[in-house]
């Protein structure tokens, strides 16, 4: 408990930052936002009474900092305020579109462990054997396609040729579980087809040195099975790095399925960053920000969490 | 007695083993012709330094090494007269752990250390006896109880880094007793413990060995170790036995020069304080490069011409049950004749 409560503690001022970080930055963007908010409109150009008036309602009269700490206030009540563009507010933004990248980013997850955990495993109890070499080559050449290339030739195949999955689009839940399912499945593997050489090459690595350990050869002597011993004894002790790995993709996917959402179409919330960006919507990309930056946290606390689960020791000695 | 050790083969007999390890560099011969037996009940002491093969030999009769193509195997290793080299690894695998467990040096290292105590000796019981859990933990319980440690019970829900390394061999020792096994191998079972728990586990293993029955092969640097708990004694140099007798005999009549030079750098308590190390002068032999002739030739102080280029064989002089490899052992000394000529 006190090791979480520590580890809690260091992550607050991360938080605090990467938002005061990405205020400013967003404040260094070039032109004025309330001519951008304006000018879009197809009405009659502004006048400078609409403009004052505006710049008054979003505060922007006033100095960044000020900005920052209402936001930051409003931000700790649980209003991220209201979209420039669409007045929508951005909790109720992110609400619709964190669900469908979460699922997205879960599904992606699972199937990278369910393949990489056996391939590192068995590439690593028999290094350098035939196996490994192929599966080591097809690594590295996974690791040298683009996503966007790997997912396009999913799409030719899976949906183009073979027909077996819809290429994009999204389906809401209420509409049939294998209805939502199915459009995930291709941009997921997508994902996954990124992270599974990486993945498994540390996993691989950690469990050839696990099994140079005096404790493998003991439950060796003990006449239990290789694969009980590879699962129940070399796994745990081989998952640190692997672990750490997970959560940093983890943290990445929120927003690094960017492509993928784009390429299979999917309303998630890499699609509403790109879209606010492109719009100078500048609440909703601190929104996103504020959302990603929670992600990481949370992930961060959550592996070193898993670090104590993992190895009764790493708890004893905070 | 006597009548059952005629009929019955030995417990274990090993016969003219190589163990060669396929290494970027060359071959390493680490473990190069060994033939010995051992009877039911006994304890056979293996000697050593580093290096000598002991730690390979023991990894070889029991089979953990690995099996990528990279050891070579040669010879028999016959326990109960079936040649455990022959057998698939599904029959090795119950040979494993019941019929011969083995102890590491190293209870640091030799414990997983995710792992529960519980779980460790638990899963042994489960999978190999087919114990019930509860069945197992009262077992688990029973037998951390027989090596000493107290709360037993307690002691199955901590992890390893909650023992000290005494209390850990201890537990290692449990887990080797799980499955009553009829040969344990002890590979310096304590050379990583403090001096005060050396003398604590290796009366644990007498003790455990003595209601067991059980034979023992001790894996151990340090001639003293053998002198108190072996019966016999094989000394080991450079992946050969250089010589092999009861443990009393070795130690009254020494024959190799190896075993002389063992038994000199071995420091008595009665030296007095900055007394110098006796060490043997010069490094063991290069295992991807074994000299010709006697392996000991380059350190020994007796050398003749004939060990730089012939190869002595482990052979008995007057005395069947004492063999040595060397072609001009040490007299044996004036103790013997005394007493050779008491009994004509």
């Amino acid at each position: 408990m006190q090791y979480f409560r520590l580890k809690l503690l260091h992550l607050v001022p991360v938080f605090f930052l990467v938002t005061f970080a990405s205020f400013m930055v967003l404040n260094l963007l070039p032109g004025d936002l309330v001519d951008a908010i304006l000018l879009d409109e197809e009405s009659a150009p502004p006048t400078e009474e609409d403009r004052q008036a505006l710049a008054k309602e979003l505060n922007l009269d006033k100095p960044v900092i000020v900005r920052y700490a209402i936001w930051l206030g409003n931000m700790l009540t649980g209003d991220l305020g209201r979209s420039y563009v669409t007045a929508q507010p951005v909790t109720e933004a992110l609400g619709q579109r964190i669900p469908i990248s979460l699922e997205l980013m879960l599904m992606a997850q699972i199937l990278a462990v369910l393949i990489s955990v056996p391939l590192g495993i068995i590439s690593g109890y028999r290094a350098n054997s035939a196996f490994d070499r192929s599966v080591s080559a097809g690594a590295f050449g996974m690791l040298a396609i683009p996503v966007f290339i790997a997912g396009t030739m999913l799409i030719w195949i899976f949906a183009i040729i073979l027909g077996w999955l819809p290429s994009s689009g999204h389906t809401a839940m209420s509409e049939g579980v294998w209805r939502n399912l199915e459009k995930f499945i291709l941009p997921a593997f997508t994902i996954a087809l990124v992270e599974v050489p990486v993945l498994m090459r540390v996993l691989r690595t950690d469990i050839i040195t696990t099994l140079q350990e005096d404790f493998i050869a003991l439950a060796k002597s003990k006449g239990m099975t290789t694969s009980y011993i590879l699962f129940h004894h070399a796994l745990r002790p081989s998952s640190f790095s692997y672990v750490t790995l997970l959560g940093l993709q983890l943290g990445n996917l929120i927003t690094g399925s960017i492509v993928v959402e784009t390429l299979f179409s999917i309303p998630g919330v890499g699609q509403l960053l790109i879209n606010s960006v492109d719009n100078r919507d500048e609440i909703m990309v601190q929104g996103v920000i504020t959302f990603v930056a929670l992600v990481y946290v949370g992930v961060n606390l959550a592996v070193d969490l898993m670090y104590a689960v993992l190895d009764p020791r790493v708890a004893r000695r905070t | 007695m006597a009548d059952n050790q005629s009929i019955e083969p030995p417990l274990l007999e090993v016969n003219n083993l190589f163990t060669h390890f396929d290494t970027p560099r060359g071959i390493a011969h680490a473990v190069d012709g060994v033939s010995f037996t051992l009877e039911r009940g006994r304890t056979l002491g293996i000697v050593g330094e580093s290096g000598s093969g002991k730690s390979v030999l023991s990894r070889t009769i029991i089979d953990i090494l690995a099996k990528d193509g990279s050891v070579l195997h040669e010879g028999e290793i016959l326990f109960e007269g079936r040649d455990l080299r022959q057998l698939p690894e599904k029959e090795m695998r119950e040979i494993r752990g019941r019929e011969i467990a083995m102890v590491f040096q190293d209870p640091m290292s030799s414990l997983n250390p995710v792992k529960k105590i519980g779980k460790q000796i638990t899963e042994v019981l489960t999978k190999r006896l087919g114990m019930t859990k509860q069945a197992a933990k009262l077992r688990a319980a029973e037998l951390i109880d027989s090596v000493g440690i107290p709360d037993a019970e307690q002691q199955l829900t901590r992890f390893p880094m909650h023992l000290s390394g005494g209390m850990r061999q201890r537990v290692a020792i449990a887990i080797a007793m799980a499955c009553e096994p009829k040969l344990l191998i002890a590979d310096e079972p304590t050379t990583a413990l403090d001096v005060t728990i050396q003398a604590q586990i290796l009366d644990l293993l007498r003790e455990q060995q003595r209601e067991r029955d059980m034979s023992v092969i001790l894996i151990t640097h340090n001639l003293g170790i053998v002198s108190g708990y072996t019966d016999d004694v094989a000394v080991m140099y450079a992946g050969r036995i250089a010589e092999r007798c009861g443990t009393d005999e070795l130690i009254a009549h020494p024959r190799m020069p190896y075993t002389e030079a063992l038994m000199n750098s071995a420091p008595a308590l009665s030296d007095p304080p900055h007394t110098r190390l006796n060490a043997i002068p010069g490094l063991p032999p290069n295992l991807l490069n074994v000299p010709p002739g006697c392996r000991f030739h380059a350190r020994c102080p007796y050398v003749q011409d004939k060990c730089k280029s012939d190869m002595p064989e482990l052979l008995a002089e007057d005395n069947p049950a004492h063999t040595f490899a060397c072609w001009h052992p040490l007299a044996n000394g004036k103790a013997n004749e005394v007493a050779s000529g008491g009994i004509q």
